[in-house]
């Protein structure tokens, strides 16, 4: 097949991650379903290809901090955007760092299919695919499209060739699609330019998608590559919640896309009114925007995902270490590499920061292991990418074994599960029962409600009361609006 | 519109559509488009634009004690008081460290640096790895690893310790016999911290 320019190719075509990711990495995954609301017309007639709304993170911390029902959540934004959904999970781990049996990863793929999510978008963080193969057949048998994501890293072992052979697997499971995701914004746009032409020949027309981060500040080239070699999609996010440790701007991805002919039709205008509003939250509610990095190479080093990086801060600052943060990124290098090169994303991400920690603190390599770290050793989690060096299997006193699929460790849950909560509880509630303790899977509101009360067109003058009243220094504000007299003082 | 479009893939091959089930659908609103062809639409008469440019100009205004700003439609008048600071919390609190936890984070940079156990005279020190949560039993429902009294040998678990959310099960690391605990199921406990005696 003779190769085609790149104005032959089709459009590159824009996902949306500003509902999921944009906030993940910038908020804490604190978006409410109150502030998607008013931005969800003009996001769905931008033209996307597909708004993505669901991730591990986004799912938990509505569970854990928001108390937010993510059942109600997901249909919501299904039934208020046309433009098809996409929701992310870890395959047997589903949205928490723990393995699931393949009953309670089915019944959460039915029930997303069920709230209208087009796209089930899955991988595993050791791209070890056959911990994605039961989510693969339950997304097919629930008609969803499956999007699966290879996980990129950086290491002597994650050349090329393993990418490729990774690839492979997942033609052969018949994916409708394959993403490379850089949860680190570790690509270059030198190694994109030899991995995404292998990936893109590999895939045999399967279409590829990109979902890259901007730690590094190279994203948006990195982007540049991608379109060049012939992937068909990129995730992105609106200005203000782009660059920094979130994905790259829409604008900006557009603007190189037209610049190497393969723009999509976007409607500009609608794209503005999404980042005016959501300037404008970052504005009322003093949350952060996404500011741009300069390159640094620092990052290459130690790896740590951007979500990650702010966390561990705080977790060093409330333990009272936060002068040894240096030490600390070093020694994750050193345990990274120890345990065979893990990708440094949830869940290994942490094991590898806490056993840097520990090691740090202890003053002592591997005095204490974490259980889970263990586990990961043994091959419980799946196959290891490298080898593990022998001064750890050693003092984890554990043997790896990674010869059955990790799904196969875990018995059914769902049975016992309805003996205990009853006939009558709803699968929606049975499956928040297989993900948490009662106090968490029990209580939890319905956010749609509340963003149905506030509404979807911003009341300016109710905007500016919310803005005035939000822990700004005033002693008193007095305001006259039409008839209307109010005033407050502190 | 009770279907999505599914765009054609590259290759042609159309994805499914499926038909929503029938108890979701809730029909749009005609009238549903905000600010589309009118961008800031107004409410009243004043607009998001013109909220921006009050904040816009709050902002600029540095320190004040009274800003007003007045149309023929919207006044607004604001006094900074300096008496007291109004303790409205903010919701861009995004629950990293918050000021509650400083005074015990100071306390902890003292008690932390590195950690080596204190054996001495036919005792052996289990200390805590780091700060974290102390748990004497294996899951909520079991019973506890050991009680005082327990024999234990050198790879016998004794508690669990929970570090930045992953466990850690600590091992006896000597034999002999467990002659103290000093900590409750379930307690916060601090680096380098006594938490049971083995008498060797």
């Amino acid at each position: 097949m003779a190769k085609k320019s790149l104005s032959q190719l089709a459009p590159f075509q824009m996902i949306d991650v500003t509902l999921r990711d944009a906030h993940q990495c910038l908020w804490s995954t604190r978006m409410t379903t109150a502030q998607m609301y008013p931005a969800l017309d003009n996001i769905d007639r931008a033209g996307y290809g597909y708004i993505n709304i669901l991730g591990g993170a986004v799912f938990d911390v509505m569970v854990r901090f928001l108390r937010e029902d993510p059942w109600k959540r997901m249909a919501f934004l299904s039934r208020e955007l046309e433009t098809p959904t996409d929701a992310l999970t870890r395959g047997q781990s589903i949205y928490t760092f723990e393995l699931f049996p393949d009953d309670v990863v089915d019944l959460n793929i039915a029930l997303l299919a069920e709230s209208g999510v087009n796209v089930l978008t899955v991988y595993d963080a050791l791209n070890d695919n056959r911990n994605i193969t039961s989510s693969i057949a339950s997304g097919k048998k629930h008609g969803m499209l499956i999007n699966a994501m290879l996980t990129y890293a950086l290491s002597p072992v994650h050349d090329d060739t393993y990418f490729v052979a990774r690839a492979k697997e997942l033609v052969d499971l018949k994916v409708d699609f394959i993403s490379v995701k850089d949860p680190t914004g570790l690509l270059t746009p030198e190694r994109g330019a030899t991995l995404f032409p292998a990936l893109v020949t590999v895939a045999k027309g399967i279409p590829l998608k990109l979902h890259s981060h901007c730690q590094s500040g190279l994203a948006p080239l990195v982007y540049e590559e991608a379109i060049k070699a012939g992937f068909s999609y990129g995730y992105v996010a609106t200005n203000c919640l782009a660059n920094g440790a979130s994905l790259p701007s829409v604008t900006e991805v557009l603007a190189s896309a037209g610049r190497l002919g393969r723009a999509p039709k976007m409607n500009l205008s609608a794209l503005q009114e999404v980042d005016d509003y959501f300037d404008w939250i970052c504005t009322r509610d003093s949350l952060p925007r996404g500011e741009k990095l300069a390159y640094d190479p620092a990052l290459y080093e130690h790896q740590i995902p951007g979500g990650m990086i702010s966390n561990l801060r705080a977790q060093l600052a409330t333990l009272g270490i936060a002068h040894r943060e240096q030490e600390i990124l070093e020694e994750t290098a050193q345990v990274r590499k120890d345990l065979g090169y893990p990708i440094l994303v949830s869940p290994f991400a942490q094991y590898i920061v806490t056993q840097a920690v520990l090691n740090v603190m202890q003053g002592e390599r591997y005095k204490t292991i974490p259980d889970e770290v263990k586990l990961y050793l043994r091959g419980h989690y799946g196959k290891l990418a490298g080898q593990a060096s022998a001064e750890v299997m050693e003092r984890a006193g554990v043997e790896y074994d990674p010869s059955q699929r990790p799904g196969d460790f875990i018995k059914p849950a769902l049975s016992d599960l309805r003996k205990q909560w009853g006939k009558s509880v709803s699968r929606e509630q049975l499956c928040l029962h297989a993900f948490y303790p009662p106090n968490l899977a029990l209580g939890l509101h319905d956010g749609t409600l509340i963003a149905l009360k506030q509404g979807k067109q911003l009341q300016p003058f109710s905007e500016l009361m919310k803005y005035l009243i939000q822990g700004k220094n005033f002693s008193r504000v007095k305001t006259r609006f039409g008839n209307v007299d109010l005033s407050f003082s502190v | 519109m009770t279907r999505k479009k599914i765009p054609a893939t590259k290759d042609g091959h159309r994805a499914l559509t499926r038909v929503k089930p029938s108890s979701k659908i809730i029909p749009k609103p005609v009238s549903s488009s905000i600010a589309q062809t009118e961008p800031n639409v107004q409410v009243g008469t004043i607009s998001m634009q013109q909220v921006k440019e009050v904040i816009g100009l709050i902002k600029d205004a540095g320190h004040f004690n009274t800003f007003s700003y007045k149309t023929p439609e919207f006044e607004i008048e604001i006094e900074v008081g300096n008496k007291r600071t109004p303790e409205v919390s903010s919701s861009a609190n995004l629950g990293g460290v918050n000021q509650t936890t400083a005074p015990k984070a100071v306390e902890a940079i003292k008690a932390v640096e590195t950690i080596k156990p204190r054996s001495q005279a036919g005792l052996f020190e289990v200390l805590s790895p780091m700060v974290g949560t102390f748990y004497r039993r294996p899951n909520p429902t079991s019973p506890p690893f050991v009680e005082i009294g327990s024999k234990v040998s050198p790879d016998t678990p004794v508690c669990i310790v929970e570090v930045m959310k992953l466990l850690n099960t600590i091992s006896a690391e000597h034999a002999g016999k467990i002659i103290d605990i000093f900590v409750a199921d379930g307690e916060t406990i601090e680096a380098g911290q006594v938490l049971m005696v083995i008498e060797l």
